[in-house]
């Protein structure tokens, strides 16, 4: 039997399509979170205002896709942690793999869901006002959103998805790599939330988040969040390329 | 050509040694029979040579390069048993596709005409098969892979007779038509005799014998008799086994190295010498002690 | 975002030529009938949401200052030089041989009622609503106000303002987008709703009554 020569570029594109296909319960769960966040979106808005006089009383909801999007930060962190069990790492060896390629169509198969996700998310706020429009008896009004507007959304969007699936893949990867992290990384997430602010006199969650979502200059965020998903991804591809495959 | 190369190869869990200073190496296109008890090392042998799994020390060659995180041994190598990872969310049908696309020698006709033959619903889940059908599904996929090295780790389990029947034509057949490396694991020596090129025996992480089985065959002779002949004659050799069989009736199981006048002897003192079965040579030598279960029950 | 549709169903053609040949699982069916939902809404929302009230979004100081002229114009009697689109009400009312004509206001806060004295005596009295406007966020809302009420009962006009609620729903942007065009989740905060002011050309010789509640000016020149 002649030896076959494979190539990395080939074996990494082979295993994207597979997992594609092997993970696309993934996106079922995208739905469900989506379409739970729409309707908890329709009860009360993400905003209100009001005001009143003597001849007028004006109460304003406010709606948007605001809480789809978190709700899908959350589907991406625990998809991205997911195929790092076990399972899903085995499924690639069955076939032809090294660790380096299955971490490379890992994170191809994370973009591309992420990709999904960020679109759907965005039109998802389109669904919303299509149900306010036939659930509320108030007037409905809808400020134009540009095209630029909406790509950069879609863009942005994915910049943040994404950036929760890399954390989300490197969390999954540390516990792998020792089941202590399982314990270990909750633990020092919960202590900073509620203790950061007393100990150490700042919160390093809102530093955190004030990092990425208070940066108005777009070239500089999407260097920020670039840069940072490659860390995470980087850091969980080396540690993988130790790990045993043990079945 | 060596397909697999091996010196002092260890391998060490936490504190037990798996693989001990193993060398060997194995020839292109031959079958081996990896013969060991449970726990002497085979399946940490097996997947390390998958790539699986890190050697702890020593140098293994699988195609001149380590087998870990190699892509070239990956792609020339399929690992098969009774754990192979199959994703939930793909039917069987569509699996024999994705095996399609991955290897490059995969021949999907044979593929299927196994899987009709073994009554496979294309559209079943891997999950949902039984231990037996898990093992036959497992063993198309490494057959119809055609991976120029093929790993079986217990492929049978869970097999009924019929079906290990077949496994094993199917095996020879398949390997004759297009010749590969294999190497085998498995309990069942009797069955596969026929089968088998070579043995490679394991014994507690080291490397026991390694040579062809019909050397195997001819390697140890048996002798029975009354038992004080007996224990006259084997005194002073290397006795690999000795059972006590009716009253005072010893048989023996010696390397077969008599000479010929030894030989002349024991057929003068009317001593039975019978050749040893490769399957229960094999067990003896796994054996720790030298006798057997009766012993218990003095 | 029209265009974002089309791409998602090309996306679900692509979707559905790729996995057309393997099985429908239900996962793939859920998906598309998501996706395809989605770009339903996204197609429908445009021609579902009053996009007129879109074109007028205004500028307060702007409205400020035009609503500025208009009540000078109404002071100074000008009602003809004011843009129709500050009408609210035109109406009139047969007052005979009405000498006195009393005026009543059920509001609390002052009303403003403007008298113009015609110069004939045609027992007429023309009445005008003029708005300022009802401004939300930047839209101009001035359509959904109900004008004030007014009845001609016995010697008594009375002016009626009635509670009038109006609940909007306004869809923003969501955080992404906005966290880089800089708008708040309310676009530009603000509303207003001006008076409304009354304008009466009466008879020559009719005299006005009113309480305190009203603001009676007459109208100069």
């Amino acid at each position: 039997m002649s030896l076959t020569n494979t190539n990395m570029a080939e074996t990494v594109k082979k295993q994207f399509c597979f997992k594609l296909k092997a993970n696309i319960d993934s996106f079922s769960s995208l739905v469900f979170i989506q379409l739970l966040a729409v309707v908890f979106s329709s009860f009360s808005g993400v905003a209100t205002s009001g005001m009143s006089s003597e001849d007028i009383q004006i109460n304003v909801n406010y709606y948007s896709a605001d809480l789809v999007i978190p709700f899908t930060f959350i589907w991406a962190f625990t998809t991205a942690i997911t195929i790092t069990t076990r399972p899903y790492r085995n499924h690639d060896f069955t076939f032809i793999s090294n660790r380096l390629s299955s971490s490379l169509s890992n994170i191809l198969f994370l973009a591309a869901a992420t990709i999904l996700g960020s679109i759907t998310a965005l039109l998802a706020g389109n669904l919303l006002k299509l149900m306010m429009y036939f659930r509320l008896e108030s007037l409905v009004f809808s400020g134009t959103t540009s095209l630029k507007e909406v790509l950069i959304g879609i863009f942005v969007t994915f910049l943040y998805v994404f950036l929760f699936s890399a954390v989300g893949y490197f969390v999954g990867t540390l516990v792998q790599l020792n089941k202590l992290f399982s314990v270990l990384i909750p633990v020092l997430f919960f202590s900073s939330l509620f203790f950061g602010s007393f100990i150490l006199g700042f919160s390093f969650l809102t530093d955190l988040f004030q990092f990425y979502g208070e940066e108005t200059v777009l070239s500089i965020f999407i260097m920020k969040t670039l840069v940072t998903v490659a860390v995470f991804f980087i850091a969980s591809t080396s540690i993988w390329n130790q790990l045993e495959v043990r079945r | 050509m060596k397909i697999i190369e091996c010196a002092g190869l260890t391998k060490i869990y936490g504190r037990k040694k798996a693989l001990d200073q193993m060398t060997f190496s194995i020839e292109e296109n031959k079958i081996t029979g990896l013969i060991g008890r449970n726990g002497a090392g085979k399946t940490t042998l097996l997947k390390i040579l998958a790539g699986f799994m890190k050697e702890t020390s020593g140098e293994i060659k699988v195609f001149s390069e380590r087998p870990f995180n190699s892509l070239n041994v990956s792609a020339n190598s399929v690992f098969v048993d009774d754990q192979m990872a199959f994703p939930q969310a793909i039917p069987l049908g569509e699996i024999l596709e994705v095996a399609r696309d991955f290897y490059p020698n995969w021949d999907h006709s044979f593929a299927l005409r196994l899987f009709d033959y073994f009554s496979f619903d294309p559209k079943d889940y891997h999950k949902r098969l039984s231990k037996g059908k898990t093992s036959t599904f497992n063993m198309i996929i490494g057959l119809a892979s055609h991976a120029p090295l093929t790993l079986f780790d217990e492929p049978t389990t869970g097999m009924d007779a019929s079906v290990r029947k077949d496994f094993y034509r199917v095996l020879l057949k398949d390997y004759i038509a297009y010749p590969r490396t294999m190497i085998l694991s498995s309990h069942h020596l009797d069955e596969m005799e026929d089968l088998l090129e070579d043995v490679l025996l394991i014994k507690n992480g080291k490397k026991h014998m390694h040579m062809p089985i019909s050397d195997l065959k001819e390697w140890a002779i048996g002798i029975k008799g009354p038992a004080t002949v007996v224990l006259d004659l084997i005194n002073g050799r290397d006795v690999i086994y000795k059972n006590e069989i009716g009253i005072k009736t010893l048989y023996a199981v010696v390397k077969n190295d008599l000479s010929q006048s030894v030989l002349n002897q024991v057929q003068v003192a009317g001593l039975e010498i019978s050749s040893v079965r490769s399957s229960d040579l094999c067990v003896y030598l796994n054996n720790d002690t030298k006798g057997g279960i009766d012993d218990v029950f003095n | 975002m029209s265009f974002i549709a089309i791409v998602l169903l090309i996306l679900i053609i692509i979707f559905f030529i790729k996995f057309g040949k393997t099985s429908r699982k239900v996962t793939h069916w859920i998906l598309s009938i998501y996706m395809a939902v989605l770009v339903v809404a996204t197609v429908l929302v445009p021609l579902m949401t009053d996009n007129t009230i879109n074109q007028k979004k205004v500028d307060q100081l702007e409205i400020d200052r035009l609503w500025n002229e208009v009540d000078k114009k109404l002071s100074q009697g000008q009602i003809d030089q004011v843009d129709a689109e500050y009408v609210l009400v035109e109406t009139n009312f047969d007052v005979g041989h009405l000498k006195t004509l009393k005026l009543q206001s059920n509001k609390v806060n002052s009303t403003r009622v403007l008298i113009e004295r015609k110069p004939s005596n045609d027992e007429k009295v023309d009445a005008f609503i003029f708005r300022k406007g009802l401004i939300i966020n930047d839209y101009d809302f001035s359509d959904q106000l109900k004008p004030y009420h007014l009845e001609l009962v016995d010697q008594t006009l009375r002016i009626t303002s009635s509670q009038q609620e109006i609940n909007l729903a306004i869809s923003s942007n969501p955080f992404p987008i906005r966290q880089f065009t800089g708008e708040s989740i309310m676009r530009g905060h603000s509303s207003a709703h001006g008076d409304q002011v009354i304008y009466l050309r009466i008879p020559h010789d009719l005299e006005v009554v009113a309480n305190e509640q009203i603001d009676l000016l007459s109208v100069g020149g």
